[in-house]
Parts: C-alpha cells; structure tokens; sequence
C-alpha cells in the first residue's frame, strides 16, 4: 500500500479538526491560531522537514515544537500540533491548514477570491467588485487578494474556487484570433 | 490558387461582427502533471465522466475528462499536448465531445474529430453527434433478413452477412484481412449503402492505397474514410471508432443501409491499454484494463437493424481483428468473437497455398446471415459446408495411394472442384446471380468433366456466355431471389458443357508417356 498524498491526508485530518473546534464552539480562536501557526511555516519553509527528520533526537524536535504550544490559546490546536508531530505528518500540517480554512471559509460563508488586474486598483474599485461578487455567489464576505499582471492588457480576472471569471482584454483577444483563425 | 485580399478582409469583418463581448466565466483546474499524452488537474470539481475540456494554451487543444478521482481528474489530451505546460488552466467545456454527421463527409478522409485530412475543402456540417451513444434497445429493432451481398463466392455462400449484423473478420497478418472489407465497400455499389471504413493505427501510406483503389473503383462516391495514424496520440486511436458509429448512426436513424468496417480492433485494444496504463488503472489479463470489453461491446451493440416504426435503417459491422501465430485464444479475440454474431476466419497456410480469400470454411460461422440469404443461394449453398469439411478429412488419405473406390474417388473430385470454385481474385466481384449460377453448376456436377485447372477458366467464359445469351437466367433471380422455375438455367449450362473446350491435360499426358518408359 503506498502512502497516501499530501491531499487526502489534508482532507482527513482537517476535517476532523473542524469537527472538533465547532463542537466545543472554538472556531474563531482555533482559526487564529491556526493562522499564525501557518505563518510560522510559511516563514521557515524547511521548519516541516525538520520536524519530522528522524536524525535528529525526539527531544530536540520537541523543543522547536514548544514555543507553538505556548502561544497557542486553545486546547484543542495544542492537542492537533501534538497528534500531527506523533504521527510524524509536520510536513503536510500547511495544506492541512489550508483545507481547514476551506471548510471553515464554507462555514462562514465566506469566499477568497484572486483578482489579477493590469494596473493597481483603488480601494474604491475593489470595494466594488468585492460587494458585486459576493452578491453573484451569496457570500456574507469576500477576501479579496490582488495581484497586478500587465500581461493581461486590461481588464480584470478573478478566481475564486475553481471558478473564473475573465474580463480580461487579453482573453478577448485571444477569442478572436481562435475565431479568425478557424 | 489565389486569394483575394478583399476576400480575406471581408471574412474578417464578418467574423469580427458575430463576435460577442461578455464576461468568460468557466470552472477551470490547474495542470499538475502532462506527459504521455496524459494530464492531470487540480480543481474541475464537477467535471463529467467523458466531458471535453479545453486547455488555455495557445491553440485551445482539447481534452477528454478520463478519471475522476478525489484529488484531481485525469484527462487524455485530443491533439498536440507540446505547448502544454505544468499550470496551464483548463476549462470545462460543459460538453461531450461530439463529431460532424452528414451527408457532407460522404466521399472525404477525416480524422476521429471529422476534420479533414484529405487535403480538400474544410468540412461544414449542419449536425453533430456524440460519438458515445447509447445503442438502440430491444423494442428498437428487428431481426436481420436482408442480405448484404459481399461479391465474394465464398463468404456469401458459406457465412453469409446480413444487413445490421457484426461479423468479426480475424486472422494473422498478411492474410487478407483489410482486403475483404475494401472488396465488401467496393461490392455495394448501387445498392443505397452508405460505407465507413475506420482506419485504426493504419500506416498512412496503407490508408492512402486503399482510398485509391476505393476511388479507381468509384467506391468513394459513397464513402467516408475516418483514419487515426499511427503517429496520432492513443486517445486519438481510442475515439475512432466510437466517432465512426456515431457518424454511420445519423445515417441509419435516417433509415439507410450503413457498412462500417474497423479496421482493426487489436489496435485500437492497444491504444485503449496505452491510455489505462498512464491512467494508472490497474492492469488485468494481458496489462488490458478491466474495462475492455465493455469497450469493445458497448461500440459493436450499436450496430443494429432498426424497426420499421424507426425507418428500418440498419448498421452492418465489419470489426477486424489481428490474431498472432493463429492464437484465436488469446484475451482480444475471444472477447470480441463472444461479442459478434459470427467470425470469417482467415487462414494463413490456404493464404499462402493461394487459396485466396484464405477462409476457414470449419472455423467461420455467421449466426444470423442464414435468413439473410436470397432463396436460390440457400438451395445452392446448404450442403457446400459438408462437402469441404468431408473433403478435407478424406483428402489426407488420398495421399497416400490412388486406389480408393469410385464414390471416394468422386466426392475427392468434387471437393476439389469446390476449392477452385470459391477461389476469387482481388478485387474481381461478383453479382449475386453470377454466385448462384456457377454454385448451382458445381453441385449439379457441371463441373466434374472438366479438369481443376479449367474451373476458373469455366468460370470466367460461363459468364460470358450467360451475359451473351442467356441474361434472362440471370435476371429472374436477381429479381425473385429463386431459382428459375423451368429448365432455362439446366439448358444453359448443358449447352455450354457442349462449348467449352478443355485444356489439353499435358500431365495426363505425360504421366502416361512415364508409365510406359517404366514398362519398357
């Protein structure tokens, strides 16, 4: 039997999390908490790697997990950071959090969306697309995540859960050389 | 040829006015891996079993969702996948894929998505289909009792097809296989059946040939050729098939006669394999997938005589496979002939003794062709099984010495008479009648007087001699499908017996020069 992948790993364990914190009505502490755990990974790309290196001693390993238990404020994550390192999972504990943010996302009824602009937009704009697409998709909130890509000429895409929405000049352009070209 | 540059601004400007501006909303995956014609994508949560997918590279390549799994989906890609990198975005289409159906491809050379490969005009169709159908059920269809006529002797008399049947054309390599099938579309000329022959893994150079010799034989006026080289990615060769029956289905729902001929099923099995393995399916008997017979028997179901509530179309499938060594045991072939409705085996040492078309007279059945035969070739053909069969067992034995006793010696006679008699050139067609007439001189004993080399000589000017004299034998049973009630069809062969004359038998000559050297 081969060893399951970082996605099916990440699907189980987050949503047993989930089920956790929402049972003892955590979820908002919980989620901050995973949050800045995420950071903390995200910061020391090879902080996983170690975690779970068997050459170095148990009680080293454990030392470098402390300071997290510390700063966590909920039982519940103190607990998860304890089982993920027992069963030796540290280097998937970043897409684990990233699926637990999905469901929690769910939950909320909140939705994250990339929008790619040509050039940088205003808070106002912004404001705008944000409220429009949470209408379209019956979101409570929407997080948007800007990023500025001059490669696309003009207009805007945004992606949001597997979805896009393509407003882009360059896309259009590309339309019409398909069009013209068959 | 030239192009007006008015034209070409004109088309544009046309083109340019159809073009609608709106948001491009789609759900769309990443690509986390490519390679082997293979793709695999995050996101695409809801995509369908089978949907096209189209890739955002620079020519909008498709796809074909294949597996669907938690994680991700894997997709076989239709077409050049060398611009395809890790990341690109592909999208649902919210299609199946589909191909052009229509009168419109009748005569040309298509790929499996029906776009022309023959050099000629693009094709425009009014219609497509998608090319995986359900076949017609129960209550769609009616037992098959029309025959469709092969011109060849041997299958018409022995195993013969009827119109909506499968008949699974196997043999070795070399053996004449793709021979028969082009012989059986070049035969139906005239007679309102619209041919498909599908191409699978066929060198291009073999396709070009046989387009030519379709053409030479003005077989490609109602003809389509749907080829997959062998240089086309497998999922290509996996759909060639399936888009073949879809575009002889819009023809038989139309109520016509449809012949499709896939040339050949152990390669398109081959591809299928190629496609499961990087899939990674697991591999069963053979490394086959453990869906490969429901490949095979979900593309032959559909073809079918259609009920006259329905237009009384038909399909006639002419699958072929290519065994190894003879092995008709092997994994495909036992498959696919459990599917069909009977087998036309070629046989590689008749093939190579220059009985040509090489059939198997023991090992070929038809299931359903007998009630697809015109009577007359019934009443000539019901004991010609027998006799081969009890020719060849007596045939080993008449090696060994010529003393055998006169109803051996005649039935050798005839037996061997009977081999000549179905041996048939390429391409060398007969009509119906022309069958009828010299089986009935065969079993009639017409042909015991004359020596076994003249048989197809006999053949040949006996031929002549009906077209010439006697055209109303032939005619009243092209007409009533019976034998002539009086004795017009006796009185013909009787007075040709007396106009043919025989080769000198130089070997009975010289046998008898050696017999009397030696008694000296």
């Amino acid at each position: 039997m081969s060893s399951l992948d970082t996605a099916t790993v990440a699907k189980r364990y987050s949503r047993a999390l989930f089920e956790v914190l929402s049972e003892k009505d955590e979820l908002t502490s919980g989620a901050a908490d995973l949050q800045a755990i995420r950071q903390i990974f995200l910061s020391n790309p090879k902080l996983g790697l170690a975690l779970s290196d068997n050459s170095l001693s148990e009680s080293d390993r454990k030392a470098l997990l402390q300071p997290m238990l510390d700063n966590a404020s909920t039982q519940t994550v103190k607990n998860f950071i304890e089982m993920v390192f027992d069963y030796a999972r540290m280097t998937d504990i970043v897409a684990i959090i990233d699926q637990f943010e999905i469901l929690n996302d769910e939950a909320n009824k909140t939705v994250h969306a990339d929008i790619t602009s040509a050039v940088p937009l205003s808070e106002e704009q912004e404001q705008r697309i944000s409220q429009a697409f949470a209408k379209r998709v019956g979101a409570n909130k929407v997080i948007l995540n800007s990023t500025v890509d001059a490669d696309i000429l003009g207009g805007v895409v945004l992606q949001s859960s597997g979805v896009t929405y393509d407003g882009s000049v360059k896309a259009k352009l590309n339309k019409i050389r398909r069009m013209l070209l068959n | 040829m030239s192009i007006k540059a008015e034209e070409i601004s004109a088309l544009i400007k046309q083109q340019l006015e159809s073009y609608q501006d709106g948001l491009d909303v789609s759900e769309t995956g990443t690509v986390t891996y490519i390679g082997d014609g293979v793709a695999r994508a995050d996101g695409l949560n809801n995509a369908l079993e089978g949907e096209l997918l189209q890739f955002e590279d620079d020519k909008g390549t498709y796809g074909m969702a294949q597996n669907l799994e938690s994680n991700d989906v894997g997709i076989v890609i239709l077409g050049d996948f060398t611009q395809i990198t890790e990341g690109t975005k592909v999208k649902r289409t919210g299609r199946i894929m589909e191909v052009p159906v229509g009168d419109e491809l009748i005569g040309r050379v298509v790929n499996p998505l029906g776009q022309a490969i023959d050099g000629g005009t693009e094709i425009h169709t009014t219609k497509t289909r998608p090319i995986e159908h359900k076949a017609p059920g129960v209550m769609d269809r009616q037992s098959v009792d029309e025959p469709l006529q092969t011109g060849i002797k041997a299958i018409d008399a022995l195993v013969p097809i009827g119109r909506g049947q499968r008949e699974l054309i196997i043999g070795d390599r070399k053996t004449g296989k793709t021979s028969l099938a082009v012989d059986t579309i070049i035969n139906q000329k005239g007679q309102d059946v619209i041919c498909i022959y599908v191409a699978i893994g066929q060198k291009d150079s073999t396709v070009r040939a046989q387009v030519d010799t379709l053409q030479q034989y003005g077989a490609m006026d109602y003809t389509i050729v749907v080829s997959a080289g062998p240089s086309e990615p497998a999922p290509l060769l996996y759909i060639a098939p399936y888009a073949g029956a879809a575009m002889g289905e819009e023809f038989m729902m139309n109520g016509k006669a449809v012949l499709i001929v896939y040339d050949d099923l152990s390669k398109q099995a081959d591809a299928y394999r190629e496609l499961s393995l990087i899939l990674r399916r697991p591999p069963g008997r053979e490394a086959y997938p453990g869906d490969i017979f429901y490949t095979h028997s979900r593309l032959l179901e559909r073809a079918a005589k259609l009920s006259d509530k329905l237009g009384g179309g038909s399909m006639t499938a002419l699958p072929i496979i290519e065994t190894k060594a003879g092995d008709v045991s092997a994994y495909i072939p036992t498959n696919v002939i459990s599917i069909t409705d009977g087998q036309i085996f070629l046989d590689a040492d008749s093939f190579y003794a220059g009985i040509r078309p090489a059939i198997d007279a023991g090992t070929s059945v038809s299931r359903v062709g007998g009630d697809a035969q015109i009577k007359a070739m019934k009443k000539v053909a019901g004991t010609l099984r027998l006799d081969i069969a009890a020719y060849k067992e007596l045939e080993s034995f008449a090696q060994f010495g010529s003393d055998l006793d006169a109803a051996t010696q005649a039935r050798l006679n005839r037996g061997a008479r009977t081999i000549e008699v179905l041996k048939q050139g390429l391409h060398e067609l007969l009509s119906v009648q022309q069958e009828v007439v010299i089986l009935y001189a065969l079993t009639q004993g017409h042909l015991d007087k004359f020596p076994v080399e003249d048989v197809l000589r006999y053949e040949h000017e006996l031929f002549a001699f009906m077209d010439a004299s006697y055209k109303q034998v032939g005619d009243q049973i092209a007409e009533t499908g019976n034998l002539p009630s009086d004795s017009s069809l006796d009185d013909m062969l009787n007075e040709f017996d007396k106009k043919f004359v025989p080769t000198k038998d130089s070997k009975a000559e010289e046998d008898a020069i050696d017999s009397a050297d030696a008694a000296e």
